[in-house]
């Protein structure tokens, strides 16, 4: 779940610098692969049905997302994360949304917007059936930038594989009333970019000895106030190994409709590790 | 009170797209299996990728190896019909002279590989996957110089006992029967069809056990340095001098690793039923004697 708050204007190649310096201490980790087994936002909002495997925690360090409207604003959102393995091929999500604002008379603010805590449990291994799963997921009003109340999603996903390539299938609704504007306000609250309904197909390519993944994705989406246009959104990226542990991501795309066209891109990392205890027999 | 309202074509679409996916491939989806197989993290521990770290040539190997396992299957079972031709030089000389020769940095997503294989029995895949993590940490307790003797066995049992907490896909420490290998109505057709293909599958098992044993022998870290080296290049002498210089029979861990069968025997034997198992699926998929329809269920029986 991204979120997104309007941000002083900066250049974008500061901010980019800015998500690589946070990322490049990372390098020298060690950790498992995970480029194949894709991840909401990372670089496509469009998912794939696994889990991370059972024991493995992953740590996405900067997972980061630069949007720019029509008009020229920009807004941006950073969302560390920790997914756990914690049973078999579930996976128990928690997210910690940043947002940096800069509110009247030029006033900035930096805090938590929400907690995002989900549930991805992948019903099946694909055989000739595709690989199913289901996603529970929470935006938590915690945080002097969260949402006034939690705003529940129920998200369904399908995962087929050809020999050329994979395509995913999400589709994923939001529970809750759009929430009041208030007056001052820039309509940048966390819940901006809660969509009531989403659905979306990526397909992406193996280049699997370069440890590469090619993605590209149509999304389209309502947004929680339904007096605003649907929007179409497409998007694309590639997910890299780094090293057994370290996988980086990078992406772009383009609103095509909708009440903020533009273009977006996103950039992450991800470090896999274990958990630290053994199993019990 | 919210109410969820979608556009009818929305939900036509979603659904039609869900459902295509199900069906687009084989019209005999209604008979799919439904599996519920599940990858494992490898045990997380200090000597994590230390083999890795410090024999970086030898492991990336390993990692080409994974490509050489996985494009046989994906072969086999996608182009029964092929040539042998189409294993026995293409994919023999891609594999000698590209893959062997500049190995990929990292190891591979397998499924990336051989997604029709995985499709056909993700619980096989998932077995070989979880005995090919056991070998990996066990360089690793080797490699790493840090231990002493007394802790590497503490942190192999560990591994061991790890790698066992998983009986759904571990295979068994006690030593199989050949009966399973050379006398089922399915086997010994791949190496009778693909002698070279065959050969070279038995060169990655030989070194995937024989790098163990200067690990165990080497009495410093030289040592071992060079006796992997020279393990390694033997490797590539059996490579280069193909066919007749592969191995002409199943490496079996006693014979290639006495020191290391010797010192942990249940590994030992793990590693020989796995190799087994190689050879058997490669077997079952090779043999047009096992229908297709039921090369799933003989390998799960094998299994």
């Amino acid at each position: 779940m991204n979120l997104f708050l309007k941000a002083p204007r900066v250049g974008v190649t500061g901010l980019i610098v800015a998500v690589t310096a946070l990322a490049t201490p990372l390098a020298s980790l060690a950790a498992q692969t995970d480029y194949y087994n894709t991840d909401a936002g990372r670089p496509v909002r469009i998912e794939d049905a696994y889990a991370i495997e059972r024991r493995a925690v992953e740590l996405q360090m900067a997972p980061f997302r630069l949007e720019r409207v029509r008009g020229g604003a920009y807004r941006w959102g950073l969302e560390p994360e920790l997914a756990v393995g914690l049973f078999p091929r579930t996976q128990v999500e928690i997210g910690f949304p940043l947002a940096h604002v800069e509110g009247l008379a030029g006033r900035r603010q930096t805090a938590l917007a929400g907690i995002d805590a989900s549930v991805l449990y992948n019903l099946n291994t694909e055989t000739r059936l595709p690989a199913l799963a289901i996603v529970a997921d929470v935006l938590l009003p915690v945080g002097a930038m969260a949402p006034g109340k939690a705003y529940p999603s129920f998200k369904a996903i399908a995962t087929k594989t050809f020999s050329s390539a994979r395509v995913h299938v999400n589709g994923q609704v939001t529970i809750g009333d759009a929430p009041a504007v208030s007056t001052g306000s820039n309509n940048t609250a966390p819940t901006a970019q809660l969509s009531r309904w989403l659905v979306g197909v990526a397909v992406d390519r193996t280049l699997p000895l370069r440890s590469l993944l090619l993605t590209a994705e149509l999304v389209i989406s309502q947004p929680l106030d339904s007096t605003e246009p649907t929007a179409w959104d497409v998007a694309g990226g590639a997910r890299y190994q780094l090293s057994p542990r370290l996988a980086v991501d990078g992406g772009g795309g383009y609103r095509l409709t909708g009440a903020d066209g533009g273009w977006f891109l996103t950039a992450g990392a991800a470090v896999s590790l274990g958990l630290p205890w053994s199993p019990r027999r | 009170m919210i109410s969820l309202r979608f556009p009818p074509a929305l939900v036509r679409g979603l659904v039609g797209a869900t459902l295509a996916l199900a069906t687009l491939t084989n019209p005999r989806t209604a008979q799919a299996q439904w599996a519920t197989t599940y990858e494992q993290f490898y045990l997380q521990a200090s000597h994590n990728w230390k083999f890795r770290n410090q024999y970086a040539s030898a492991d990336r190997l390993f990692n080409a190896f994974d490509y050489g396992h996985a494009i046989l299957y994906e072969t086999l079972w996608t182009k029964p019909n092929a040539p042998a031709a189409r294993l026995e030089e293409k994919a023999f000389d891609y594999l000698t002279k590209t893959v062997l020769v500049k190995p990929p940095r990292v190891p591979l997503e397998e499924v990336a590989i051989e997604p029709k294989y995985a499709q056909l029995a993700p619980e096989a895949k998932v077995m070989f996957d979880w005995a090919h993590l056991l070998h990996r940490q066990l360089y690793d307790v080797l490699a790493d110089e840090r231990l002493s003797d007394a802790q590497r066995d503490v942190e192999a049992q560990r591994l061991i006992t790890y790698y066992q907490s998983r009986p759904d896909i571990a295979f068994s420490s006690k030593p199989k029967t050949m009966a399973l290998m050379q006398e089922q109505s399915y086997s010994l057709a791949f190496r009778k069809r693909f002698p070279k293909f065959n050969g070279l599958i038995w060169g990655y098992h030989w070194l995937q056990v024989g790098l163990y044993e200067p690990l165990i022998v080497g009495k410093s870290p030289a040592a071992k340095q060079a006796g992997v080296h020279a393990t390694v290049a033997r490797f590539w002498q059996m490579v280069d001098g193909a066919p007749t210089a592969l191995p002409y029979q199943m490496p079996m861990t006693a014979a290639v690793a006495p020191a290391f069968a010797a010192r942990f025997p249940e590994a030992a034997i793990i590693f020989d039923n796995l190799h087994s198992m190689h050879d058997v699926i490669s077997d079952i998929l090779t043999n047009s004697a096992v229908p297709r329809d039921r090369k799933r269920a003989e390998i799960m029986r094998a299994a």
